[in-house]
């Protein structure tokens, strides 16, 4: 009987062309469990020549890993002498299981992390370098801070989290373990090795990618998204949580800072303001419009506040007024003189 | 035809004995098909070194074919991708990849199946009067021989059903369910109101679930332990 079930039968079978007699055929065959292999094996052929669709199985495998580490975590901070909480509730439907495992990494996050973790601060108009234990170097930019696990990375992922700026050299281990940024946002940077910028403050997020590759876990919407970044580019998300990717000629731009070096490309003098308050803490407002829309371009370099603000006033032919804690930004032939 | 319950009756389906499985190779000599269980040989000594190295050739092997096989049961490709993942998690996780009897390949499209088959059930099935007593999933092993028969039925079913859609509604609820796009995207694409896209959603998934109401009685006289 066996012998007579073909495999283009049986894909006919599957497409549900076979004919009444060719169905019984291959049914009284399916129902001896020693042709079982070869029918998923079959099955497996059918579907690799017509294919539904093609998934991102990259991207899937990648998310797969990541809630295999997860899991780890929560084992890890169980109980001890407890199960994994996956064991002893093997039916749950997983996404259950999921939101239960962020949960409680949150929440022991949010409760270990003065305990667990060592902060390293900057002050306004200040930059620090300073080297991880596993050999990643790391800048932060001016009034950013970087939370690094007190007691040494431990597990299959090396943790840090970003408020501010910096830029990252990470160090390839021999055991390639993952190096993940998390920002405040739902949003992290995975890389193994590689140097890239990350910018996370209020008014977005954004990180360059000079070497290597990495990959990017956001939240759009209530959906956790993932991309995957090559060096050159930039990406940035908005206040929105909007994600956009440019190509850049210059990622090393990204941290010029570094350099006490300020590098503008067409930069409109609102945003100037806005990087003034986040590195050197000042208040700098525009009332003309007009002026808040004028852009720069050009490489500056500034150790304070006001080596930046005399270049703006040279370049832009601008006049500096101080009021109480914020600086008012105005043409100099305008009428605010006779004030 | 065997009583499917009788089958039951006994409690674990035989494993694969060393006689057995020389049976389908000698079949795959004679016509020429790649020989799996020695095709899975790197894959078996992979996981034995490193697990997590063994996940991932399989993984890049079978995601696809096992994601567009899973679609044809629940037409939409983040629930095909979310079932075929739960079962490459469960696998590394139970480490069942120890303690197989059959290829990689029969045990994830078993599970792949089995896996659809419950997800639709839930979804399609609650109306169904004898549904109450199987909510626990059939374990994969204990499944009868005819189970793989029913489940070919069941997405042949789902196929046909959305096959017999009108154009629009059928465009409609691809648009939905398979690419999980938003009521209003569709409705701006295809410039129809959202109030006939809900139309139309609630008119495919009734006609689906009319469709396969009839299987579930099949079925679970089949896979109830």
């Amino acid at each position: 009987m066996e012998s007579s079930i073909q495999k283009h039968i049986l894909f006919e079978y599957l497409a549900g062309r076979a004919t009444p007699l060719e169905k019984q055929a291959v049914e009284e065959w399916l129902k001896q469990e020693e042709n079982t292999e070869q029918f998923h094996r079959w099955v497996f052929e059918w579907e690799l020549q017509q294919p539904q669709y093609v998934p991102d199985s990259e991207a899937a495998f990648a998310a797969l890993l990541q809630r295999i580490d997860e899991q780890d975590e929560v084992v890890g901070s169980s109980v001890p002498g407890g199960l994994p909480m996956a064991r002893r509730l093997p039916h749950l439907n997983w996404r259950i299981a999921a939101s239960v495992t962020i949960l409680l990494c949150l929440a022991g996050w949010l409760l270990r992390k003065p305990l667990l973790y060592k902060a390293f601060n900057t002050d306004y108009g200040q930059t620090s370098a300073f080297v991880l234990e596993d050999g990643s170097h790391v800048t932060l930019n001016a009034n950013s801070t970087l939370w690094v696990p007190r007691f040494g990375f431990r597990g299959a992922v090396r943790e840090v989290l970003l408020e501010g700026e910096a830029e990252f050299s990470v160090r390839h281990t021999r055991d390639h373990r993952r190096f993940v940024v998390r920002t405040p946002k739902q949003f992290q940077v995975e890389v193994l090795g590689t140097e890239f910028t990350v910018y996370a403050r209020p008014r977005g997020t954004r990180v360059a990618l000079t070497k290597g590759r990495i990959r990017l876990d956001y939240q759009q919407g209530t959906q956790q998204k993932q991309l995957l970044m090559k060096p050159g580019e930039l990406a940035t998300m908005n206040q929105q949580g909007t994600l956009s990717i440019q190509k850049t000629d210059k990622p090393e731009l990204q941290a010029a800072w570094k350099e006490q070096r300020f590098v503008f490309n067409n930069t409109s003098i609102q945003e100037i303001c806005a990087l003034l308050e986040e590195n050197f803490g000042l208040q700098v407002r525009v009332d003309d419009a007009e002026i808040a829309n004028r852009t720069i371009t050009g490489n500056f370099k500034a150790q304070t506040a006001d080596d930046l603000l005399d270049v703006l006033q040279v370049v832009l032919d601008l006049k500096i007024r101080k009021e109480k804690n914020a600086l008012f930004l105005y043409n100099s032939d305008s009428s605010y003189n006779s004030l | 035809m065997v009583h499917p319950l009788l089958k039951i009756a006994s409690p674990k389906q035989p494993a694969l004995t060393p006689a057995m499985d020389d049976k389908p190779q000698d079949r795959n000599l004679r016509d020429g098909e790649p020989r799996q269980l020695d095709a899975e040989l790197l894959l078996r000594e992979t996981f034995a070194q490193d697990p997590r190295k063994g996940l991932e050739l399989l993984f890049r092997k079978y995601h696809a074919p096992l994601c567009s096989h899973a679609v044809r049961f629940v037409y939409s490709r983040q629930i095909a991708e979310d079932l075929v993942s739960e079962v490459f998690y469960q696998f590394y996780r139970t480490q069942a990849y120890q303690n197989i009897n059959t290829s990689y390949l029969s045990y994830l499209f078993r599970s792949v199946r089995n896996e659809a088959f419950t997800y639709l059930r839930r979804e399609f099935g609650r109306t169904a009067p004898l549904d109450l007593s199987s909510e626990n999933q059939p374990d994969v092993k204990q499944q009868a021989p005819d189970a793989e028969i029913q489940y070919n039925h069941l997405f042949m079913k789902v196929n046909e059903a959305i096959a017999q859609l009108p154009a629009q509604c059928q465009r409609v609820f691809l648009m939905s369910r398979f690419e999980n796009r938003k009521y209003h995207e569709i409705a701006e694409e295809l410039r129809i109101s959202p109030k006939t896209v809900e139309a139309h959603m609630a008119k495919a998934l009734r006609h689906l679930r009319e469709v396969l109401r009839g299987e579930w009685l099949l079925l679970l006289l089949i896979l109830i332990q």
